[in-house]
């Protein structure tokens, strides 16, 4: 096994003092606040500053005792009340067998950063998705389009305040919230008996 | 791979192949530049099967949350279960027996050889050999029956929940998995005779769709992909969930047997040695779960799971076709605040473009074949 994560940490912090936010008032009251809960559950990670967030990637991929050269995931969170849009970068390294996770925190209303194609062909799909489903734009990217949605699709899906349009093209959409979601009375009862006798047959939990 | 000559250069021509085509094993587009017979370029477009998973994952309990997974790669149902199962249960902090551990262990290896026969068994009928697909699916159906009266289900099986498995097994249920993993020992012998070692495919996939092993870790490939590469990687071994620390089994990589290390065959030759790999654990499994103690589910499955505020998780698991990552968020509620998933097939299908340039476009068929995508896991 490679480096932990906080040793990764570390090692940043020393050699890019001025390209990371050590941590937002919220990150440090919400890491603080989750460490003393549980330290091994949340996975320490950098919050790169969103300008400088090339060369921080840069460097961990190229650093030979690091060389995170597989670009695992790309996710992103809206976080509405604190008006951010978080994008999430999981690192691996397939020689040294540590991952790692950088993190940026970019403006709701403008969300723009730097296309990591050109370090990790793998960004290309990832943030295609980003752009489609959560309308961040990554600048620099050869073929930013959407993927997953249709070319005409308006609006960005995994937004908090997104609004399911009516219809598309004549098809009706939207969410789904219907009858079916209310399980008759009788049925409640049967299933209850049922669960309770299997739990005895078996042994298990009672429910 | 034949190169483009200049002197032979005619008019180009672009060929649709999908959404609705048999060897796009679903409904994937690709848009493919030709000249003549060959491939100039080739682009795919996704999305067709798009339901976006993740926002349906924002408005549900997290154990409502295991029947979309199931729809996610449904070749692989148990898999994505238990990858979703172990992100929640890190999150949540619930314990799992060592019993309910062991049974997870020999159902997912179970799904492993049931999904790689289908690979496999596919794979033959891409390239023009129906006899083994036969062969693969009887198989395949004595998994299935396995889990049918295991879970009730054939398909979608959402039995690996937080805590455990959903029920308990029949008691002669480790009986009827060594069985058969007796057979498929045999049969495993039996594939190798029709297929593996058959001239004419050897012809269609050996030096076809070579993917050197610097292109499969950039473009961010995992998988029985990588490791056709000659990449020894298996998040089995390398980073341990569940015991898969505690048996033996070895990680096949491509060695380039017929031809340039990296082809179709060594990523098909890779699927079927893992199968013999899955029923080496399955065996140590089943003697160790006839020995363990304890219930097979530690939370009732309707309970509502309540993780802590701000914990983030990404779980990642050694699925049939590669890295699945889950990435689960909570904000305190008994909702996910955001659900993200990294699907393995989604990070192998981008890299198509790079290896088919300058190939026939029957090649194409076995180059896609032998990445073994599943469209329900690349559109979510």
């Amino acid at each position: 096994m490679g480096l932990t994560a906080s040793e990764i940490v570390e090692r940043v912090r020393a050699a890019l003092p001025d390209d990371i936010i050590v941590a937002t008032e919220d990150d440090v009251a919400e890491a603080d606040e989750t460490k003393k809960k549980a330290p091994e559950t949340i996975d320490p990670f950098v919050l790169a500053k969103p300008e400088s967030l090339r060369k921080v990637c840069e460097w961990l991929c190229y650093e030979p005792d690091l060389r995170f050269d597989l670009l695992h995931c790309i996710s992103n969170i809206d976080y509405p009340d604190r008006n951010v849009i978080q994008v999430i970068y999981h690192l691996d390294s397939i020689r040294h067998k540590h991952t790692f996770t950088v993190k940026v925190d970019l403006d709701r209303a403008d969300p723009k950063v730097e296309s990591m194609v050109p370090l990790w062909p793998a960004a290309d799909w990832h943030e295609r998705e980003s752009f489609d489903l959560m309308g961040v734009i990554h600048t620099g990217h050869p073929n930013l389009k959407r993927i997953l949605c249709a070319d005409d699709w308006v609006g960005h899906p995994l937004r908090k305040d997104y609004e399911f349009p009516e219809e598309y093209h004549g098809i009706p959409c939207g969410p789904y919230v219907t009858e079916y979601a209310n399980i008759p009375p009788e049925h409640e009862v049967w299933l209850k008996e049922f669960e309770a006798e299997d739990a005895a047959k078996r042994g298990g939990p009672s429910s | 791979m034949i190169e483009a000559g200049a002197d032979i250069r005619t008019e180009e021509f672009l060929l649709n192949m999908g959404p609705q085509h048999p060897a796009t094993h679903g409904v994937l587009r690709l848009v493919v530049r030709t000249d003549g017979e060959l491939v100039l370029d080739c682009e795919c477009h996704i999305g067709y099967l798009h339901r976006c998973f993740e926002k349906c994952a924002e408005g549900n309990p997290y154990t409502s949350v295991i029947p979309y997974t199931d729809r996610m790669d449904y070749l692989a149902a148990m898999c994505n279960n238990q990858s979703f199962s172990l992100a929640v249960e890190k999150l949540a902090k619930i314990e799992v027996t060592d019993r309910a551990r062991w049974m997870r262990m020999a159902t997912v290896e179970l799904q492993r050889i049931a999904s790689h026969l289908m690979a496999v068994g596919t794979y033959g009928l891409d390239v023009g050999a129906i006899t083994a697909f036969l062969h693969c699916f009887r198989e395949r159906e004595r998994i299935l029956d396995l889990f049918e009266e295991m879970s009730g289900q054939r398909l979608n099986y959402s039995y690996i929940v937080p805590g455990g498995v959903l029920y308990d097994w029949p008691d002669d249920m480790p009986k009827k998995i060594e069985n058969f993993c007796d057979q498929m020992e045999v049969r495993i012998r039996e594939y190798n005779d029709l297929l593996s070692g058959n001239g004419i495919f050897i012809k269609r996939t050996a030096d076809i769709g070579v993917l050197p092993a610097d292109v499969a870790i950039a473009w961010g490939c995992t998988g029985p992909v990588l490791r056709g590469s000659g990449i020894k990687r298996d998040l089995r071994k390398d980073r341990p969930y569940e015991f898969y620390d505690q048996v033996e089994f070895d990680v096949p990589v491509g060695r380039g047997l017929h031809g340039t290390l990296g082809d179709c065959w060594d990523r098909y030759w890779v699927r079927v040695q893992e199968m013999s790999e899955s029923i080496k654990i399955i065996r140590q499994s089943i003697s160790k779960y006839s020995t363990s103690t304890g219930k097979y589910l530690t939370t009732p499955a309707n309970k509502q799971l309540r993780p802590p505020k701000g914990e983030a998780v990404y779980h990642t698991t050694e699925n049939p076709r590669g890295e699945l990552g889950y990435y689960v968020v909570s904000d305190g509620e008994p909702i996910p605040y955001r659900v993200k998933a990294r699907a393995p097939s989604f990070c192998n299908v981008a890299v198509l473009p790079e290896i088919s340039r300058g190939t026939m476009v029957a090649d194409l068929v076995a180059i896609l074949g032998s990445l073994d995508i599943v469209l329900g896991e690349i559109d979510r």
